[in-house]
């Protein structure tokens, strides 16, 4: 797997900002390459077509929190660590194809369920990372081409 | 009252896609499914006006659902939008050979999830 980053960030940014707008009535706030600091759930979708890869998604806690209360209309601190762990997955599913979509229109590509990603403690700087909250970036996106 | 039936595996996503459709402002009933095999027992059930479903789920996939629907003569004035993150033209394409009367892809806004409600319902016999 190349670390190589072949997908424009152009469509990662364009890709990320509509889904945000969308499904959380929030802005996120493009930063480039950036550290995400503090505790994170992580989630990886796998893509195959005509470029197969691996999508990852990492979210700070507090983002994952509000998101999920956000999604669900709840109260942040109702939502259950299942509820949450649901929403990153989600995030992550729609964030691929959105993404996959904005990278090459009417491209052929087949996401896989989300799954969990382990971070990696050396993760250091993420190459796409955004920030939500506007207290520095709160969630990062790594896409790894086969 | 139009009757929707949300088919989908992930709960957070049904709950999501319902509080899309009833900011609509559409005089909706909505039942829920976690997957193609128990929409197709609550789709005989209850006739829905219109069946949303996703497409990746366990028992039977989105696109069975749409197949055995389109196939089944008591549910032929029930319509199908297949709302999907896959955005390819090709799956796109088979779902609407399968019976799809709509393709949406997420992220979708209630606003196009009602125009697209509309225009299925307005086009029925």
């Amino acid at each position: 797997m190349s670390d190589v980053q072949a997908i424009a960030p152009g469509a990662v940014r364009s890709a990320i900002e509509q889904v945000f707008q969308t499904m959380y009535f929030s802005e996120a706030a493009y930063l480039g390459r950036a550290e995400l600091g503090g505790a994170a759930f992580g989630t990886s979708v796998g893509f195959s077509g005509d470029v197969s890869g691996e999508f990852r998604v990492t979210v700070s806690e507090s983002l994952a929190s509000g998101m999920a209360a956000d999604f669900l209309a709840l109260e942040p601190g109702e939502t259950s660590p299942e509820q949450v762990e649901a929403i990153v997955k989600e995030f992550a599913n729609v964030a691929c194809g959105a993404t996959l979509g904005a990278w090459r229109p009417g491209g052929n590509f087949h996401c896989s369920v989300p799954g969990p990603l382990e971070r990696d403690s050396d993760a250091g700087e993420f190459p796409y990372c955004f920030s939500v909250s506007g207290n520095g970036a709160d969630l990062a996106i790594d896409i790894r081409i086969q | 009252m139009t009757r929707v039936l949300l088919v989908d595996d992930s709960p957070v996503m049904r709950h999501y896609v319902a509080r899309a459709l009833r900011m609509t402002g559409m005089d909706i009933t909505i039942h829920e499914a976690e997957n193609g095999l128990v929409a197709m027992k609550k789709a005989f059930e209850i006739l829905p006006d219109v069946i949303i479903t996703d497409l990746n789920m366990p028992e039977m996939s989105g696109q069975e659902l749409v197949s055995r629907v389109h196939a089944a003569a008591e549910l032929s004035a029930t319509r199908v939008l297949v709302l999907t993150a896959d955005r390819t033209d090709s799956r796109r394409g088979e779902m609407q050979q399968a019976g799809a009367d709509a393709y949406l892809t997420k992220p979708v806004t209630p606003e196009i999830l009602k125009n697209s409600l509309i225009g299925m319902l307005e086009a029925r016999p």
